[in-house]
């Protein structure tokens, strides 16, 4: 008896992934989350109704990758243009995704989005410092690290101590979903991958705001290997509160 | 919302009337300070004011309306309108509508809510700076607004309605029969993608080639209200409350037998040909609410003829009496 072979098809190049040849350095994250962000999008049938806010950095152009409607926005403006564009099409997947300088530049928005429950979504792409101004010590880079603007390392008494994003949201009603996740290993990638999945899914719920925070590599601004950050990155990550921190 | 209906009242009413009637978002995001309040305290009545934590925030959430091809308007007076000149150059680049509402107060830093005209080199700033629209008196200003929209959605280019606190303050009466050309754009349309981004200096170069085309065709919408500008020897220059003093200062001396005029510049940017204008003028006399700004403006149209200036500034308004008795006196 003759048995025909059944082919499924489990795991391919994300459709709405562009073929275009991507400018991030070597290691970095950004080039995950973009992977990781067409995935989601593409399994939850979302390609027509989405649109992505980049916020200014290295991934400001990152709508040349994903095939989405995309914007870039200006510096610490992605939140505010989010929230614009879900407010005029409220059908749609809206999220913002920035790094954590950006975000910190413009808190207020993301602050007032979060207390009036702006159905959006916000990434936050923490690589411990601002890569696109060539490294410079970032709101979150940890002590001891040394950036541009910190040539001997960061230092509590000149700097001021690193901030836990998710943490200072977690008090804000209207943001029902906090997470804070990573990149540096694969099983990390896939975990970060449902967390941005269920983000999106609440939004499609109008369960208010939702706020996720990846880990990142940065290894050109970090003078690491690709593997050495991710193990930085990974020793960051065990320190933190991981995973699900706040959820409807 | 369109719909005749005939409004008596304050400026602050009449102009939240006319932002209720033209926004098609449903929602205005704002950051309420005086003198600004006002309007947003008729909006909220109306049910579509949202808070915005920060003017930063609020001129991003506009422009991501915008963006989304709906319109809305952001409001602010005094030194806020700076938070919003980054939203206003990424709305250029974009190519699309920005619709600000600036209320000039006494600046620098917070001064106090009275009326000055201090923002004027500020707003018109730039390359490519946003179309300026000055009501001079009340009654005009739900038609003038309707009109920056039209003008801001046909050229995809952000504009500013800037009035005095002075007017925003006064009463008078409008019609709101608002009706605006229906026009789509940012991602309404089948742009995929909205950036200011060019990292190769050739498409940089024609982008601001393409802007600056745009541009000369925005320049062919300026104009200005021309008063008694016939025969006038005596021209005054004014805009905002100054104009609206400087019409009345202008009839006085008519009947005094004196040729005065008075060019009132609608669009404030780009500003329309004033060349022809002093033909006959003897004598150019620059009315308004700052240190120069509009005199320093004006004086690049002006050849051969002595220009003056009358202001006041610190909130305070130029008197009438005073202006008639200036130009009396210099003649």
């Amino acid at each position: 008896m003759d048995e025909k072979r059944k082919i499924e098809k489990v795991y391919g190049f994300p459709e709405i992934l562009t073929e275009k040849k991507a400018h991030f350095c070597p290691g970095c994250s950004h080039g995950i989350m973009t992977k990781v962000i067409s995935e989601a999008i593409g399994e939850m049938g979302l390609e027509d109704s989405s649109i992505g806010v980049y916020g200014a950095g290295c991934a400001a152009i990152m709508y040349d990758y994903i095939n989405i409607k995309g914007v870039a926005a200006p510096p610490g403006g992605a939140v505010g243009i989010a929230t614009g564009i879900k407010s005029a099409g409220k059908g749609s997947l809206v999220f913002a995704y920035q790094g954590e300088g950006d975000l910190f530049y413009g808190l207020s928005s993301l602050i007032g989005a979060g207390v009036r429950g702006e159905g959006i979504t916000i990434i936050c792409e923490n690589n411990l410092n601002m890569g696109i101004s060539g490294g410079a010590m970032s709101p979150a880079t940890p002590v001891g690290v040394m950036t541009t603007t910190s040539p001997q390392g960061r230092h509590i008494a000149s700097h001021g101590a690193p901030v836990s994003i998710a943490e200072i949201l977690k008090d804000i009603k209207g943001i029902k979903y906090i997470a804070r996740c990573s990149t540096h290993s694969p099983g990390a990638v896939r975990k970060t991958k449902s967390i941005i999945k269920k983000a999106f899914e609440l939004q499609l719920y109008g369960e208010g705001t939702a706020f996720i925070e990846v880990l990142g590599m940065c290894p050109t601004n970090m003078h690491l290997t690709p593997v050495e950050a991710a193990l930085k990155i990974r020793e960051v990550y065990g320190e933190l509160q991981t995973g699900e921190i706040k959820h409807p | 919302m369109t719909g005749s209906m005939f409004m008596q009242g304050k400026a602050s009413a009449i102009l939240g009337e006319a932002i209720v009637r033209l926004v098609d978002n449903g929602r205005v995001y704002g950051f309420s300070h005086p003198p600004v309040n006002e309007i947003y305290e008729y909006i909220a009545k109306k049910g579509i004011f949202a808070p915005a934590f920060s003017i930063k925030e609020m001129a991003d959430i506009g422009l991501g309306i915008s963006t989304a091809g709906k319109r809305t308007f952001v409001i602010t007076s005094g030194t806020g309108i700076y938070d919003c000149m980054e939203a206003i150059s990424y709305a250029t680049s974009y190519e699309v509508p920005f619709l600000s509402i600036h209320i000039g107060k006494s600046i620098p830093g917070f001064g106090n809510p009275y009326p000055y005209q201090g923002d004027l080199e500020i707003l018109k700033a730039g390359d490519f700076p946003p179309i300026i629209f000055c009501p001079y008196m009340v009654d005009e200003i739900p038609f003038l607004l309707s009109q920056m929209v039209e003008l801001s959605e046909r050229y995809r280019h952000p504009a500013v309605f800037y009035l005095d606190s002075a007017l925003l303050n006064m009463t008078g009466g409008a019609d709101l029969n608002l009706k605006v050309p229906e026009a789509s754009w940012g991602l309404r349309t089948e742009k995929r993608v909205i950036s200011s981004i060019y990292l190769e200096v050739r498409d940089m170069e024609k982008r601001l080639s393409g802007l600056k085309e745009k541009y000369n065709l925005i320049r062919k919408e300026a104009r200005s209200h021309l008063y008694m500008m016939e025969d006038a020897e005596y021209v005054v220059v004014a805009y905002g409350i100054c104009a609206y003093i400087a019409k009345k200062a202008v009839d006085e001396l008519r009947l005094m037998d004196i040729k005065a005029g008075m060019i009132n510049p609608v669009i404030l940017s780009p500003l329309s040909d004033l060349n022809g204008q002093f033909v006959r003028a003897k004598k150019i006399y620059v009315v308004e609410m700052s240190n120069g700004q509009l005199y320093r403006y004006i004086k690049g149209y002006v050849e051969g003829v002595e220009m003056k200036t009358y202001n006041a500034y610190g909130g305070l308004i130029p008197d009438k009496g005073g202006l008639i008795d200036y130009i009396k006196g210099s003649l």
